[in-house]
């Protein structure tokens, strides 16, 4: 296979300073990609709510004989999207479910506008919403969630113990809900728990 | 009263003509809205995330209603960028 690259936005990303030909950007999304190998490609996406944000995730290339087993979900591990305005909360979150193994974050999100334009470009297995987030509430992005991806199970990470919340976090389409500080001992079991289908709404 | 150069303002009893009854101490530090988070339904109304100058990295913001009153008594509602003051007063003991 001949090695092509396309790109777009090189003012926003230093992976596609020497890309050219722009890819249609659809939601404030915009993306770039270039083959590295025959079967594999690597994309790094952006959005208009971040800065200098770049995620970069591998996926077959059709007709290059690379099956779907290639892929994460094909291969039992759970893929997850995360989303907190707070890096310090996002990079813990990440540090405890990377060190699971069956777990791989695709996503990291800033606040609800993102996640949502994240979710619907990723189509992740689980989303890890923070609720109180700039631009949308993590209940108001769940909602969108839901409607689009109905497959996607949504764990709602909160630092409210009010049980209204948790009765908003069903209401909107959650699966799941987790105190912050519970995080540590609760996440990974709420995650392995939605997506089975069950719910778990963690009340210490 | 006096001020130092960071803006902190604190009772000195060597100068104050009225420093034998000391008042609350106080200090004021600067502060920028960095964040706004939506009302969320019922159950949560608009928040401010204040980030306070001087503060240690970790701990610098604070997040409160976003629902001030100026000196007449409207509703004053600061957006990101806003530049407030925060003030902290320790009461006297007793």
């Amino acid at each position: 296979m001949m090695a092509t690259s396309v790109g777009y936005r090189p003012d926003v990303c230093g992976h596609c300073e020497n890309y050219h030909s722009p890819v249609t950007a659809e939601n404030g999304l915009s993306l770039c990609y270039n083959v590295e190998s025959d079967v594999k490609i690597k994309i790094f996406l952006h959005h208009d709510c971040a800065e200098a944000w770049s995620q970069s995730f591998n996926i077959p290339i059709p007709g290059s004989g690379v099956d779907a087993s290639d892929n994460g979900n094909a291969k039992g591990v759970i893929r997850i999207l995360i989303a907190d305005d707070q890096p310090t909360i996002l990079k813990m979150v990440k540090q405890i479910l990377q060190a699971h193994s069956g777990f791989e974050v695709v996503g990291e999100a800033r606040d609800g506008c993102q996640a949502v334009t994240l979710a619907v470009a990723l189509k992740p297995d689980v989303i890890v919403l923070n609720v109180t987030m700039p631009t949308m509430s993590g209940f108001d992005a769940a909602r969108l969630i839901r409607g689009q991806l109905p497959d996607s199970a949504i764990v709602i990470l909160s630092s409210h113990k009010d049980k209204q919340f948790i009765a908003e976090a069903r209401k909107v389409g959650a699966r799941g809900y987790v105190q912050k500080s519970d995080a540590d001992s609760e996440l990974i079991r709420a995650i392995n728990t939605v997506v089975k289908g069950e719910e778990f709404f963690f009340l210490p | 009263m006096s001020n130092n150069a960071e803006g902190t303002t604190h009772a000195n009893p060597e100068t104050d003509v009225n420093a034998a009854v000391p008042g609350p101490a106080t200090i004021t530090l600067a502060g920028t809205v960095d964040k706004i988070f939506p009302a969320i339904g019922e159950l949560q109304p608009e928040k401010a995330q204040i980030a306070v100058e001087g503060a240690e990295p970790l701990y610098r913001e604070i997040r409160i209603d976003n629902s001030l009153q100026d000196g007449a008594g409207n509703a004053v509602s600061p957006e990101v960028g806003a530049e407030v003051e925060v003030t902290i007063e320790a009461k006297p003991k007793a």
